[in-house]
């Protein structure tokens, strides 16, 4: 991905919360990933 | 009717016509594979919601090819296109995509559909193909295999250029627009576990919501500077 554009000032709750989303969201993708995995889950239920 | 599914096909399709467009305006493959994914997404809910009214065996093939089989994969593809910068890695790749998917086609056009007396549409398709559709071993190995490589690539993806933006402080508006993408594709990608949990209403509802924040998170992650 370009790092090219503008830039931001994150506010001290924006440090906290942004790491925090990354790893909860990384946790589910990897919870998903087992899922799929294990019990043959497809999207939209399948 | 399940109206959850059939908002849910509405906002697929104008997703769908969103990335088309910008597409036909700007070219860029990913937008091409995104659309595709997209697509596939509204016609998996559309033909959920044709099931919730009444059974046509067509419909039921048609939600499990677009919907279980190949989304994640066609959207993972349009992530893979924008990222990937090796030559030559993301067209054996697509090509590998358009393989597997023409088999996908063929092994759930040749598949039985057995038995439909017991079939209740007011309950999810989800919860009562696996004893109407005569899946083989192949079709449950692509499934996964489809599934893994969509999710781990759209959702991976969209997390990865997202702690990048967020490391570099660039382009708020893409880091932002790259969580709401992960977050929305994690939502369909569980919807079985929230079937199979009981929690029925939470499966269309979540592919609801799941296409919604991905909508969201393109748009704002094309949005001008």
């Amino acid at each position: 991905m370009s790092g090219e554009g503008p830039r931001f000032k994150p506010s001290r709750g924006t440090k906290v919360l942004v790491p925090v989303v990354l790893v909860i969201l990384g946790v589910g993708l990897l919870a998903v990933l087992a899922l799929v995995g294990a019990a043959a889950l497809g999207w939209l239920g399948g | 009717m399940n109206l959850i599914s059939a908002l849910a096909t509405v906002v697929a399709f104008i997703f769908t016509g969103a990335v088309w467009a910008r597409y036909r305006r700007r070219g860029g493959r990913h937008l091409l594979y995104w659309s595709i994914g997209a697509l596939l997404f509204g016609v998996g809910t559309l033909a959920e919601t044709v099931l919730s009214v009444s059974f046509h065996p067509a419909a039921l093939k048609a939600w499990y090819l677009s919907g279980a089989m190949l989304t994640a994969a066609w959207l993972g593809q349009g992530t893979v296109a924008l990222l990937v910068r090796r030559r030559g890695v993301t067209p054996a790749l697509t090509w590998a995509l358009v393989v597997v998917s023409l088999l996908a086609v063929g092994l759930l056009v040749a598949a039985p559909v057995m038995g439909t007396v017991g079939y209740d549409v007011s309950q999810p398709v989800s919860s009562q193909y696996r004893e109407i559709l005569g899946s083989s071993g192949a079709v449950v190995a692509l499934t996964i295999v489809l599934n893994i490589y969509g999710t781990i690539t759209l959702v991976g993806g969209a997390l990865y250029s997202a702690y990048l933006f967020w490391r570099k402080q660039v382009l708020l508006n893409r880091m932002v627009g790259n969580l709401l993408i992960a977050g929305g594709a994690l939502m369909p990608a569980t919807a079985g576990s929230f079937l199979r949990a009981g929690l029925v209403d939470w499966h269309s509802l979540s592919e609801l919501v799941g296409v919604a924040l991905m909508f969201l998170g393109y748009v704002q992650a094309v949005r001008g500077k």
